[in-house]
């Protein structure tokens, strides 16, 4: 059918809680979608994947129906898992907080490629080593 | 408080929530900066600007991302602030990043207020769609179908599928073969079989619809009648009395150019703007049919052919 897209809402949250609370709540219902049927999509999709952050990417169309899809963590989430830290530096220009190698990079990368807007593989990297430098994290050979 | 997100439920129902205005590169590091302070999880929204809803074919958002996150009105609401703008703050010196906006918000019960929006929708003269969870007392001849709007693409709403409905109230009669290309929730699969279509095939290249058409069959009590399947009108077997195509102007035109005319005798062709009108009109004269009824409800047009061999 004519699908004539009214918005994209990306939720961060993690695997199997979606629930009609902040955030979902009050960024989903004023486009009038089912908050009950995302919610139980996405935790039942999600199941397997628990612990982890899995942001969903909804589109909204004209006739308030929609569809989703999962993407894969945050790039963050996966330098900091990489690099063993909590979270990452508050003064990233100052502060280094942890150290990751090319090679995990390159791993990162690989595992992020589907979601990034990279032409190939060189391009992803140089994407997570960016986001590795925002957040205080040094590469290391 | 710890830096880690204070997971207790808030006992006041009110939330505060921040909002900064960005571009798709910078939504993903502001939702990973402020995402250990905030409730639940982080929202980024990138509306459709006009220009894309005129632009109808594109599926895709191009209007200002906007992240948002919310903190509970509580004795942990100062602490999280102060958090999420120092965070903010930090990333600034890396990347140019806008301070967020607050907003307060009352607490409403958001997993039932989207369906406000939601009241029976009547198409034509006889057929009814309600939402299950709003009870209708139809009229003697009336064509009741529950549809709860969710995945896929199909709730009424949309004026193509209303056109579509009406084309099909006055042609499909007991006995008749249809064929629903691009059947997404298969509200007008289940509306053929209700006519008393005695053999409906949906297809839709949408997983996620075939599943859920399905279901919606179910709920209806036609799945017997209604099959969907994964694909396009190449899963047809044989010619279909009626077939109905509810998408867009652009891909009726290229499933016409691919033999789509053959597959039936008379066809509903819906989802075609008054601009797209004539093309339309072209390529189905082109495919072998006359085109025999053009109606229009605001600016989309649903177009009737009869097969001319």
């Amino acid at each position: 059918m004519a699908k004539k897209v009214k918005a994209n809402v990306r939720i961060q949250i993690e695997a199997g809680k979606a629930s009609p609370a902040p955030p979902i709540g009050p960024s989903l219902a004023p486009h009038g979608i089912n908050l009950m049927a995302f919610c139980k999509e996405y935790n039942a999709r999600t199941a397997q994947m628990v612990g982890n952050v899995i942001p969903a990417e909804i589109t909204v169309y004209s006739d308030n129906s929609f569809t989703f899809v999962l993407r894969t963590p945050p790039t963050p989430n996966l330098i900091r898992k990489a690099a063993g830290v909590d979270k990452g530096s508050g003064v990233p220009n100052r502060n280094k907080v942890g150290k990751i190698t090319i090679a995990q990079v390159k791993e990162i990368a690989e595992q992020k490629m589907r979601d990034l807007n990279a032409i190939d593989l060189e391009g992803a990297m140089a994407q997570v080593r960016g986001t590795a430098r925002s957040m205080g994290v040094e590469i290391v050979d | 408080m710890t830096d880690q997100k204070d997971k207790t439920v808030s006992d006041n129902p009110e939330w505060l929530e921040l909002a900064i205005e960005t571009n798709s590169e910078l939504a993903e590091a502001i939702s990973e900066a402020i995402y250990p302070y905030v409730e639940g999880g982080v929202a980024t929204e990138q509306l459709a600007s006009n220009n894309a809803l005129d632009r109808w074919e594109e599926e895709v958002a191009t209007g200002p991302v906007i992240v948002r996150g919310y903190l509970p009105l509580d004795g942990t609401l100062e602490v999280r602030r102060a958090k999420v703008e120092y965070a903010l703050r930090c990333l600034n010196l890396v990347l140019p990043i806008p301070m967020p906006t607050y907003r307060s918000l009352a607490q409403a019960d958001w997993a039932e207020a989207w369906k406000v929006a939601f009241k029976p929708l009547r198409i034509g003269t006889r057929i009814l769609v309600h939402p299950s969870w709003i009870d209708v007392v139809p009229q003697p001849n009336d064509i009741v179908i529950s549809l709860d709007p969710g995945l896929a693409f199909g709730t009424g709403l949309h004026p193509t599928t209303q056109l579509c409905g009406i084309a099909m109230e006055g042609r499909v009669t007991a006995g008749m073969r249809v064929l629903d290309v691009g059947s997404g929730s298969a509200l007008l699969s289940i509306l053929a079989a209700k006519l008393g279509a005695v053999e409906v095939l949906g297809v839709d290249i949408d997983p996620e619809a075939v599943r859920v058409g399905h279901e919606n069959a179910t709920i209806n009590g036609v799945d017997g009648i209604v099959k969907v399947d994964a694909g396009s009108f190449d899963r047809a077997s044989g010619v279909y009395d009626i077939v109905t195509a509810n998408i867009l102007a652009g891909v009726i035109i290229k499933m016409l150019a691919n033999g789509l005319a053959l597959v039936g005798k008379q066809f509903i062709f819906s989802g075609i703007l008054d601009t797209q009108v004539t093309q339309v009109r072209d390529a189905a004269t082109r495919a072998g049919l006359d085109v025999v009824e053009q109606n229009q409800i605001a600016d989309w047009v649903c177009l009737v052919c009869q097969a001319n061999r």
